[in-house]
Formats: C-alpha cells, structure tokens, sequence
C-alpha cells in the first residue's frame, strides 16, 4: 500500500466500517465527506467552539483536532448516532425538550457534550452542566435555555421515578 | 438539524479558492498565472462580464482587483478545480509583482486624513450658548474596530447551466444578491435564482461578504460551466471579512449654573476604510443619535467617515447608533458627577428638557423603562453603597473591598431607523411585497423573502396568521426562500420584519378571511407597500421634537466587579427593561434578548479585533468575544408591553444600552473614567499608569 | 507543478516503550504525537483538508508504558501520553492540589480528553498551565533514550527560552510527582481563553512553629516562560509568619528587577503590573493560612 493512504477500521454510530485515506486527513472531513455525516460542523478548527464534537470511545473530543492514524479501532459516534441509536434513546430523552436554540450551528456540537456528560451522570445539576458545555460557544448566546431544558428534564425523571417506586 | 451552507452543494460540485493580495497596499504589476490543469478554470477582474464593483447597502468594493490594491487580503484571482490540494497548490504557484506602498499609520482616527462622507446636524445657536456657558465638560469616546463573529464561516454555492443560474447562500437578502449578481454577471435578473440557505448569528457581519462571496462562485460557475462551492475556513473568514469600525467621538457640553446643559456640540469620526461607503445610513444613525435620549436647546452634531487605509468595512450591529449612544451616555455620566446627581435622576430630568419644558410631552415610555430598571436591579441602594466605598478606596490594587460598581444606560432604536435600514441597496426595489396562498385542505402558506436567522420570524409570522386566520399554527408554513417562488419583501433584520412585513401580513390575512367566504381554495392573495412611502414620512419628522413615542426603548443597568490583581472586570448581572410595543411571541423575545445581552456583554469586555494595519496578520482571538456557557452572568429581561401600538424591533437593544451601562459601572469600580469599548484588562492598566 | 500536493507521510504505531525508543534512534526526524492537541494547530493548511505533517510520525497512543500511572507511598508516576482527563480523575485527594487546579483549567473538557501532560510540558505555548506547578513541588522527568536514562528537573529540562533540551533520541516518558505534604498550597491563573495575556503563579509552603521552612513560588506565562526566584525564595526562608508588609514590599522590589525584560508594550506593562499583584495576593494568601495554623 502507498505511503500516502491507510487502511482504517473503526466503529462509526455502531456499525463497522473500513476506509482508505491519507492519514493526515481530519477526522472531520472524513465524517462530513466519506460519510456524509453533515452533523458535526467546522467553526473554529482549533478545538475551541466545539462544533465538531463528536464521541470517540465514549469521551467528547474535537473532530477538527483527530488526524485520521488516530482513529483506528476506535468507537465513533457523531450526533446522527446519537440522535437515532436505541441505545441513546433514554439519554435523548434528556434534552429532546431543547427548544432555547436560536440559529441552530452550535446545537449539535452542544447535544454531543451532553450526551457524554449523561452517559456518566443522569441527574446533572446546573454547575456540571454548565461544565460540560464550557468547550461550545454559541453565538446567540443560548447557553441558559439549554441548562434549564436540561434540569427541568432531569427534575421530570426524579418525580417520575419516585411516582414508580411509590407503585410497585 | 439546519443545512448550512457548508452542508449542501452536489458531489459533482468544484471546489473554488481565492488568490488574495500578499500585500497591504499598492499595484499589481504583473500577475503570472500557472498552467492549469485539465479541469481546472481561474477568473480574473478582466474576465468579470459586467460590473466589478460589488454594491451592498451603501458599501462598494471590487469584486477582483484590477491593479490597485487598498487591503491585506483583497481578491485577485479566482480558481476552481476538483480538488481542495491542487488548488492550494496553484495558489502557491501564482507569480505576482508588486509596487508595494506604505499604508498610513494612524494613531487618532481624527486626523489629518480624507474625509469622505460630512453629514451636520444642527438647531439652536450652539456658538453663543458655550459663549455664555458657566462650565464646559468635554470628552473622548472610543469604540474599537470588532469581530462579528458569526459560527458558519461564508460561502456559496453556484450553479450555471448554461443558461440560467442557481445560487445558494447565507444571506438575509437574497434579491438585492440577486441584483447584484446580475450586474456583475450582466444578466437579468429572470435568469438568476437565489436561494437561502439557513444562516447563523450575526448576521449583520455578512451582508457585504456574502454578495462577495456569492459573486465570485457565480463567476467561477459561469466559466467553469459546473456547480462551485466557495467557501471560506475560518481563518480566512476572520482575517479578510469585514469588521465592525472604529469610532472616536468628541463630546463638549455647555452647563449653566445649574448644571443644567444647554447646549451641546459632537464630532463623530468613522473610520470608514479603505472603500468607505458615499452614502453612509451608519453615519446618519450616529449623527441622530449622538445625544442619544436627551433633548438640549441648542445642538450642533459633525459627522465624518474618513478614508483609511483600513480593510473594508461593510453593515454592522446596530449600524452607528450604539456607537454613539455609547459617547452620549458615558458623556452624560460625567454630567450626572458635576451635578452631583444619582444617574437615575439625571436622565429623568434631562430626559424632559429643562424645567420648564416639562409640561410638554415626554418620551414617556423611556420614563417607563428607567424606572422599572431602577426598582428591579435595586439601582439606587447600590450605586450609593458603591460611591461611597470608592471615595474610601485608596488604589484599586490595595483595595480592601470587592471593587464593585453599577450603571445604567437608556436607548431607543428608530423605529424609522430600523424602516430605512438597508433600504437604498438597489433603486430598482421600490417595493414590498407579501403573499398568502390558502390551499387544499386549509393549509395556509406564508411567501416572504424574510429569512429566519435565529430571530424566531418565520415563528412570528405563523403565530400571526394563526391568530387572524384562526388556525392551528401546524397548518401554517412558510415557504422556503428562493427567488423564483417567493417575493421581494426587502432585506431581512427583526426590526424590518415587524414593522413592515407583519402589516402585510396582516393585511393579506384580512383580505383572505375576506375571500375564503366565497372563493375555494387555492386562494392567493398579495400585498405590496412602497418603500418611498415609509421613507418619506420617516425623513420628513423633525428629530429636534421626536418625543421617541415611536421607538422601542430600553433601560440598562449592569452590575460588575473587577478583580483586583487580573483587573478583569466580571459582570454580575445585567437588567434589562424594554418596551416595544405589544411584543409576540414573548418566550421568542426574551430568548433573543437574553442571547443578544449576553453578547454585548462580550463585546463589552473582550478582546478588540486587532485588525490594524501593523498587525493585519493578527488573527482575532474570536473565542474571546463570546461568553462561555460558564461565563454568563444573571440577565434578568423585563418587557414592559403596551397596548397602544404594534410591536417594534428591538433585537439591537443590548447593543445599545449593554456597552455604556457596563463602561459606567467599570469607572464606578475603578474611579477612572473609562472612555472607550471593550473594556480589557490592559486598558484599566493603562488607566492606572495615567 | 505537482499534480498533487499531498505529501507522504509515514505512521508508526509502536506498541512498547522500547519499541518506540528503538523507532525514534532510527528516525529522528520523526515527530512523536500523542495527544496532538497544539500540533494540530501548526499543521492545518487553511481550506486543506490534510494536516501537514512531516514525513514521518510515530503515534504514542498505543505505548503501554506512556499511558499508565503508578503511585508508591512517594510518589505518584504518570505517563507522558496519559491524557489530562484521565490524571484528573485521581482527584484532589491524590492529584497535589497545585497541580490539580491549573490542569483541569486547560483548554476544553474535549480538549482535556486528548491533551496529555506530556505535550503539556514540551509545548512552549503552554507555560502557564502545568509547569509553575511541577517546579514548585520538585517534580522530575524521566527522559529516555534506547540505551540511558536520566531524571531532571522542570527547571533544568527548559533553557531560557522556555524550550526543552533534549538530547538526541530522547523522549519525555514519565512524570514522577512527590506525594508531600504542604501546609499551604496555592495555584492561580489570570487573563481568559486567550493566549495573549494569560499569567500564572503557583506556590507551595511549610511553617511549622511560625516560621517558613520553605516557601516555593513559580511564575508562568511571563517573558521567561517558567520563572523561578531562587533569591527570593531564599529571603522568605526562616521568615516569621505572618509575613511583614516591608518585606513583601521589598520583595516586590526585587520582583520588578527580576522582570526587567518585559518588553514596554500594553501587553508587557499589563504582565508585568499583573505579576507584581499576583504576588502580592500569594503572599497575602500565605499570611491568611499561617494565621488560620497557629
């Protein structure tokens, strides 16, 4: 095989998937190009706006920043994944509700942080997630809407799991 | 999930790149271009069909420089191609001689430069009031040169068939791009189809480089006969998009006795870049509103936008008004210290006029706005807690306390303004033009060239026509924004959208109530106002007596505290009052002006764009002029409504009141006076060396 | 002209520390990535979509041994590759608190899931985060090359320029932190997301009985990118606490000579103005906590 082009083998939204590529190719135009992937956006290509978050092994990082000889063998999921996987459905559930988005640039990059901020806390408070979305910036300056969607959903799932727990 | 431009365009689509000038300002003597491969095309300015010069708003620049060039950065080729990296490459390979210039360094945007625009604004007899003044305050106001920065870096797609074009674009006014691409292509305008794509915040910032941009990928198509995307990375963006320009205002006002002012003289400096605009609305703005809410006898108002060698400045924020009002409410803090006056006070007895005019009408809505923004920031309690801590404080390096202080501002935007903004980009579009259809199954279909662009306006609209149709808002819809479907309803900011496209609307609503009665669907009915119409009785009020009954106005307060060893000032909270009109969707508009707030609070406190000529190279630290999610303070937005007049624009209200607010609250922290925007940590250091 | 610009680049993906050493003495040229996060940014090409990188790379983020921590009753060894996150997850229980702080403030949380504290040291951008820190409580580096190591300083490995001296074949392969205790603890950084202007200061001390048995502090982010004052430092030392306002002033003296090279910009005022309060609120701090101990 040519120096200019590796063979990478990677996860992607759960399914397997083998490309060819030069191996200093962005992360980024690999899912918006190769896999049509529109979701994860470019804004700063500096790691600093967290439009291109996606998930890789479970952890939130920068599209822009993962040259492609990084990826291989490793789990990627993009906002299309999360907002389709049965697997992330509950954690859906968790900012389905969002409606504070104005121009809508940031919101995937924004939903991707949430999600890994879920996947280890349920039942953020507002600090945390505050916290996890310090790496998006929006420009319509919406970041209250979405913490407040965010705890008014988690504060709907504490009464509704207590209304459970008084059933059975 | 929004498709921005940089989502869409066919996978058969070239790649477009711009060869951009290496050097500031000078000729072009000779430009080698490579040997091509096949497939790939390039345009030059003497390729362009029809018109070079691109003109947008009042601002003109080249789309290609012929030979002269006036900025870092100004287009000379264009080049399109299959692939990204072969470009690149023949960029790289481009053989380019130079008579290079010295730019003109500038320190004070004052001098001795040439004036472009002088707009003058006088009444009374401004001379023999200083002559008879007891006192004159005079002051120095600066607004830095900013970033707009916006998340979706500009681009365009385009698509020439051979016939007929397609373009698709983040624009907010897509048939004033239509019309300038047809001069520049020298087509009609029945064979240029423009379609929006959907647009991020601050748009403003891109009006003038998306007709750019939109011009280049329709020139690269048209010789290339396929599809090009032109799109610009982010670094591209930030250092050749046109920026926000900077404003030096100098403010003396003559006091009485009293201290009452009575009379006021303002020269507003504009640098107005490197192709400063003939007709330039921004100035105009800033001339009216240079003595912002308050009325004085006697008034004598100077504008000027110099020509600089500065990049090209296009649209921005709030269009020259916030600038002003922002040297007319710091000025005034001054004046609220000589009169020993809280600035509550101040402003309500100078809102009025002297005493003895106070039984004639007052804006009585900004007397509203400043005394709910008083009693819901607790204004008084603190701003006299904060004075007396400051006249106990020895330095602010020492300070035992927090250094904390508090300000207000009052504004207004223009109704009228706000009519006229934009209006004059082609004198061919004289008219407004709304459409309803009714169809099948009692769906109804709005037609507007408003886009939407994250101020809820489309949202507006199905709300409105939900109500006078009474329908449910799921069976209303509005019709994507293309050119060969839609009409011209003008160039799209809020402002524009309630205070002419909701009236068509509404109009169109009744006359379709009207018609269903009797005629089946599908029914389409139509509605056109003249813009010379709303321009004429806009111009033909006397400012002097505007009582700003019609304006949306907004009182401020911010509350900060500067650290004393990073000298950072932090923002703790920012209130907000605001009456414009009968305000719908109310959750809508308080989400926009939360987020706007919060924006003028970044701009407020971060960095400048250092986009000066001896650094040009300098990338703006955008990450820097807006707020993380960690960094927002408490924002509290009242809307005062009334039921006495339709809603207004007030999406530039944060802009206007924000800045001054927050700049009167750092000198109460301080005790400097603080005379220019954004407020950094290095210019309260410099404060403190003086 | 090319046809195409894309240039070859080569990928090793070692596996062992040794391996990876043995790799680097074959190709030195080669440059070694591990989290890449401020390699990125000098490698992106404007609208290209390839990263420009050399030649050769050899990718540490398979190196058992560059990505695992150790703890002894001593000290606590971390891998040069590990990435922020994973070291922060030690908590402030484990993690020294002076070192705690300034590495959960860089960058992003996505930034910090790929960052490394490796690159971290190397990189002369980053002198304001993790390295006032390593020289304040004598942490060591472990640099190997396929046939030596040797431990050094913070303080020895950068020369004045704030650039690392690195013999030929060596990579920085460990971090070795000493688990002591403090009495007072201190980290602060100033100045916001930007790179411009960001100033920092971290400070360890002991005072038994009232006096300071030893006081560390180390600015970063100045014009020597990691600034220690050993003479100042050994003024403090045996100094009763609280510490007297005539010789924090005096100190502040010395201070202001020792920053003489700070350019007469804004920016060079600003840092050096800032700097002075900055030590002037430590030494403040110090004073607070003496009080609180006796």
């Amino acid at each position: 095989m040519p120096g200019n082009v590796i063979k990478l083998r990677f996860t992607l939204n759960e399914k397997p998937v083998v490309l060819q590529c030069h191996p200093g190719t962005r992360l980024l135009d690999i899912l918006r190009y190769d896999f049509d992937l529109k979701g994860t956006r470019e804004g700063c290509s500096q790691g600093e706006c967290g439009a291109c978050l996606v998930l890789m092994n479970g952890l939130a990082v920068n599209a822009c920043l993962i040259p492609a000889f990084a990826l291989a063998d490793s789990e990627i999921l993009t906002i299309e994944g999360i907002l389709s996987l049965k697997s992330f459905a509950d954690i859906r559930k968790s900012f389905a509700d969002i409606q504070a988005y104005r121009c809508g640039f940031c919101s995937s990059g924004m939903q991707v942080a949430l999600a890994a901020l879920l996947l280890t806390n349920r039942e953020p408070n507002a600090e945390q997630i505050r916290q996890a979305l310090s790496g998006n910036l929006c420009a319509c300056g919406s970041y209250n809407g979405v913490v407040e969607a965010v705890l008014q959903s988690s504060s709907r799932k504490r009464r509704y799991g207590r209304k459970r727990s008084q059933r059975s | 999930m929004h498709n921005f431009i940089h989502d869409i365009g066919p996978k058969r689509a070239l790649r477009g790149i711009v060869y951009r000038s290496p050097f500031r300002k000078g000729k072009v003597t000779g430009l080698g271009v490579p040997a091509l491969p096949k497939g790939y095309s390039c345009v030059q300015a003497r390729d362009i069909p029809g018109s070079s010069i691109l003109s947008c708003a009042g601002y003109s620049l080249p789309v290609l420089a012929k030979s002269e060039v006036r900025y870092l950065g100004e287009p000379l080729i264009l080049f399109c191609g299959p692939d990204p990296e072969v470009l690149a490459e023949i960029c790289a390979a481009v053989e380019l001689s130079f008579e290079e210039e010295s730019p003109v360094e500038y320190k004070d945007l004052s001098g001795p430069y040439r004036e472009g625009q002088i707009i003058n604004v006088a009444h009374g007899d401004v001379d023999l009031a200083f002559s008879l003044a007891d006192q004159i305050v005079e002051g120095e106001y600066r607004t830095a040169r900013q970033e707009h920065f916006y998340p979706d870096t500009q681009g365009a797609v385009a698509d020439w068939d051979g016939k007929n074009l397609s373009l698709y674009a983040a624009t907010q006014d897509p048939f004033g791009m239509r019309s300038a691409i047809c001069r520049c292509l020298d087509l009609a305008p029945r064979k240029v189809r423009v379609v929006a794509v959907p647009i991020g915040n601050s748009m403003e910032g891109k009006l003038l480089s998306s007709f750019l941009v939109a011009a280049q990928a329709s020139l690269l198509s048209s010789i290339a006969a396929k599809p090009v995307v032109l799109l610009f990375n982010r670094e591209e963006d930030l250092l050749f998009s046109p920026k926000s320009p900077e404003f030096l205002i100098r403010q003396q006002t003559a006091l009485d006795r009293e201290g009452g002012a009575i009379a006021v003289r303002v020269q507003i400096f504009m640098d107005g870049g490197c192709y400063p605009p003939k007709d330039c609305e921004a100035l105009r703005q800033a001339v009216h509103s240079a003595w912002g809410a308050y009325r004085v006898p006697n008034l004598e108002i100077t504008g000027r936008t110099q020509v600089t060698d500065f990049p090209p400045i296009g649209s921005f924020r709030a269009s020259g008004r916030a600038q002003a009002i922002f040297a007319a409410e710091l000025h005034s803090s001054r004046l609220e210290e000589i009169a020993q006056l809280d600035p509550y006070t101040w402003k309500k007895e100078n809102l009025v006029g002297r005493k003895e005019e106070r039984n004639k009408r007052p804006g009585h809505m900004a007397l509203a706005v400043l005394e709910e923004a008083t009693r819901i920031s607790d204004f008084t309690r603190k701003y006299s807690a904060y004075s007396a801590v400051k006249k106990r404080r020895r330095t602010i390096d020492q300070a035992a306390y927090p250094l904390r202080g508090i300000g207000m501002s009052l504004a207004s935007q223009d109704a009228e303004g706000t009519r006229e903004c934009l209006h004059g980009i082609d004198e061919t579009r004289n008219t407004c033009t709304l459409k309803l259809v009714l169809e099948r199954g009692k769906r109804v279909r709005i037609f507007t060239s408003f886009v939407d662009c994250g101020m809820g306006i489309h949202a507006l609209f199905i709300q409105r026509a939900a109500k006078l149709l009474d329908l449910d808002p799921s069976k209303i819809s509005v019709q994507p924004v293309d050119t060969r479907v839609v009409p011209d309803t003008g160039p799209t900011t809020l402002a524009r959208a309630v205070t002419v496209g909701l009236p068509l609307l509404e109009q169109c609503c009744r006359n379709l109530q009207k018609r269903r009665k009797t005629a089946a669907a599908p029914i389409e009915v139509r509605r056109s106002v003249s813009l010379d119409t709303l321009l004429v009785s806009g111009r033909r009020k006397d400012k002097s007596k505007d009582d700003g009954a019609e304006s949306a106005w907004v009182a401020t307060v911010v509350e900060v505290e500067l650290d004393p060893v990073s000298l950072q000032s932090i923002c703790r909270g920012v209130w907000l009052v605001v009456e414009a009109g009968t305000i719908a969707p109310r959750k809508t508009a308080l989400q926009i002006l939360e987020g706007e707030t919060l924006r003028a609070v970044g701009s407020s406190q971060l960095q400048e764009y250092r986009g000066t000529i001896s650094d040009g190279r300098k990338l703006c630290a955008n990450t820097d002029l807006i707020p993380g999610a960690e960094q927002v303070p408490e924002i509290q937005v009242h809307l005062l409504e009334t039921q006495e007049g339709p809603m207004k624009g007030y999406e530039q209200l944060p802009h206007l009141g924000v800045p001054p607010a927050y700049a009167a609250a750092v000198c109460q922290a301080t005790g400097f006076y603080v005379d220019q925007v954004p407020i950094t940590a290095e210019v309260i250091q410099q404060c403190l060396e003086m | 002209m090319e046809e195409s610009g894309v240039k070859e680049v080569r990928v090793f993906r070692p596996k062992s520390l040794g391996g990876t050493l043995r790799l680097y003495t074959r190709n030195p040229d080669s440059l070694l990535y591990a989290g890449g996060t401020e390699i990125i940014r000098r490698v992106q090409r404007g609208s290209r979509r390839l990263f420009a990188f050399p030649p050769k790379v050899i990718y540490l983020g398979n190196v058992q041994e560059l990505n695992r921590i150790s703890r002894s009753q001593r000290y606590l060894d971390i891998g040069s590759a590990l990435d922020l996150s994973r070291i922060l997850k030690l908590g402030r229980n484990v993690l020294p608190p002076v070192l705690f702080e300034p590495l959960s403030g860089i960058a992003t949380p996505a930034v910090r899931n790929l960052a490394t504290l490796g690159g971290n040291i190397c990189v002369r951008s980053c002198r304001g985060d993790s390295l006032p820190a390593l020289s304040v409580i004598g942490a060591q580096l472990e640099l190997r090359t396929a046939g030596s190591t040797r431990w050094t300083t913070v303080g020895s490995f950068l020369n004045q320029r704030g650039r690392p001296e690195l013999r030929p074949g060596e990579i920085l392969t460990r971090i070795r932190i000493p688990l002591e205790e403090w009495d007072f603890a201190l980290f602060r950084k100033v100045g916001g997301r930007q790179r411009r202007n960001t100033l920092s200061l971290a400070g360890v001390a002991r005072f038994p009985k009232g006096r300071l048995e030893v006081l560390h502090f180390c600015f970063g982010g100045l014009k020597t990118p990691v600034l220690r004052l050993p003479g100042l430092e050994s003024r403090l030392k045996n100094a009763s606490v609280p510490v007297s306002t005539k010789l924090i002033d005096s100190l502040l003296a010395d201070l202001d000579a020792a920053l003489e090279e700070e350019d007469d910009t804004m920016e060079g005022r600003y840092r050096k103005a800032t700097a002075a309060r900055l030590f002037r609120w430590f030494m403040e701090k110090v004073n607070s906590r003496s009080l609180e101990l006796l």
